[in-house]
């Protein structure tokens, strides 16, 4: 079934398409939520508000873009409204600047594990992993970032580079 | 720049396309909560959802309407935060005789209430107060605009509005008095559809009520059940007839009562396996 005629499928309330529909994008938009929420728990809450949204709102798919992209986007403003109720999570104190040099320990990356990165995302500190998905993973811009999570661009730069210094010393402590 | 643009190209490499394992739990609850999916129905879930809002948007609408036209003392009472009109100070008589009214309705419906009752009566009294006052007021002449006679075709008797004296709150309390039944409703927290033979079924009598409305929603608010009539019963099969999971639920009742007083209760509910 190509992806016109499931979402056609979806929308006439055929179970089939729609359990074919969830089977297919589910379980990447789970490693969505998983990347932006704290327990796996939240992130199960997430896929499933989320993918009740994208079949609530299947209809207005306008074949403009990827599907999968649509989808992520609905998972990710899902994930984000959440986190956004979760307030005091986003109360970021730039005390002390980290150092952020690239240096070309930036490769220690590339022999790491896709499974084992995630898991070292979600033990993130709240704060820091959410500027880190959105900038890093889902190319928002720090301004974008900054008007999702009402706060400044600059603490959207700053907390995105402690991010990504977090996880370089994670990965080179292993 | 080039490192850092290589660092971002990197992880998202590796995490974009990464697919988690999603418990099959997961698609029950959202495939029970877009639609009853029959492929024979045929009807999109958006639509059913549609429906179903639609459903209980015309029920507190027609719960409205009713209620509005059941209770034309209700407005006169509303209308006492419009400015005084002098001239419609003849029609202050009217208005009193009708709290009056409302008042012994109140008084039979809630017997239980003595405390709202007695400040009803202490309202009614200033109203008949303030009215004598002000008829002597005007036929002293003091109110000169008094003989206007196109106001007193005025369908709506905002004269009421002489009762200044009236506190706003204790005016506020005397509106919500007709607006919600007393009729007590036996909700049961918590049931057991495990098959046991105990417990299996939520059953609710709503012999006492008409155009009785029930709705299970999930702590997240999406509906899993809703019925209408006289006698709730359900099993704890969702729309799709997948059993439900367990967990905290919440229902809402609807309905009107004998008095044709809006009755509206929800309650929490356990499920359990």
């Amino acid at each position: 079934m190509d992806e016109i005629t499931l979402i056609a499928e979806c929308l006439r309330g055929n179970p089939k398409a729609q359990k074919t529909f969830f089977d297919k994008f589910a379980p990447k938009m789970m490693t969505v939520c998983l990347r932006y929420m704290k327990s796996s728990e939240e992130a199960e809450d997430m896929l499933q508000d989320g993918m009740i949204k994208v079949f609530n709102y299947l209809d207005r798919y306008k074949n403009e873009g990827s599907l999968e992209g649509w989808i992520r986007r609905i998972i990710v403003n899902t994930c984000l409204d959440q986190i956004r109720k979760n307030a005091k999570l986003i109360e970021v104190q730039i005390t002390n600047e980290v150092e952020h040099k690239v240096t070309p320990h930036d490769n220690v990356f590339e022999h790491i594990a896709a499974e084992q990165l995630l898991a070292l995302i979600q033990k993130m500190p709240d704060g820091y992993r959410v500027v880190f998905n959105m900038f890093a993973i889902e190319g928002f811009s720090h301004q974008e970032i900054a008007q999702h999570l009402n706060i400044t661009e600059s603490t959207s730069k700053s907390q995105y580079l402690r991010a990504r210094a977090y996880l370089r010393e994670r990965i080179e402590k292993r | 720049m080039e490192e850092k643009d290589l660092f971002k190209d990197l992880l998202k490499n590796k995490l974009e396309n990464l697919e988690s394992p999603v418990r099959s739990e997961i698609w029950s609850s959202v495939s029970s909560s877009i639609s009853s999916g029959t492929a024979a129905v045929g009807t999109g879930m958006s639509v059913l959802t549609k429906i179903v809002i639609g459903a209980s948007i015309v029920t507190a609408t027609a719960t409205a309407i009713f209620y509005n036209s059941s209770n034309h003392t209700q407005e006169e009472k509303k209308s006492i935060e419009t400015p005084i009109v002098p001239s419609e100070v003849e029609e202050v008589k009217i208005p009193p005789v009708e709290v009056k009214e409302t008042h012994k309705e109140v008084q039979v419906i809630n017997p239980e209430t003595p405390s709202a009752i007695r400040d009803e009566k202490n309202i009614v009294k200033q109203v008949e107060n303030k009215s004598v006052l002000l008829s002597d007021q005007a036929t002293n002449g003091t109110i000169p605009e008094k003989t206007v006679e196109p106001m007193r075709s005025n369908p709506y008797p905002k004269a009421i509005t002489v009762l200044p004296i009236t506190p706003q709150t204790s005016s506020n309390d005397k509106m919500q008095l007709p607006k919600s039944s007393n009729v007590e409703l036996i909700l049961p927290n918590i049931f057991t559809p495990n098959g046991d033979g105990i417990n299996d079924k939520l059953t609710l009598d709503l012999s006492m009520l008409s155009e009785a409305s029930v709705v299970i929603l999930t702590a997240k608010g999406e509906v899993v059940h809703s019925a209408k009539g006289e006698e709730f019963n359900w099993d704890g099969h969702d729309r799709n007839s997948n059993l439900v999971p367990s967990g905290s639920y919440i229902y809402f009742i609807t309905g009107t009562d004998i008095n044709g007083l809006t009755y509206k209760k929800y309650s929490a509910l356990e499920i359990k396996h």
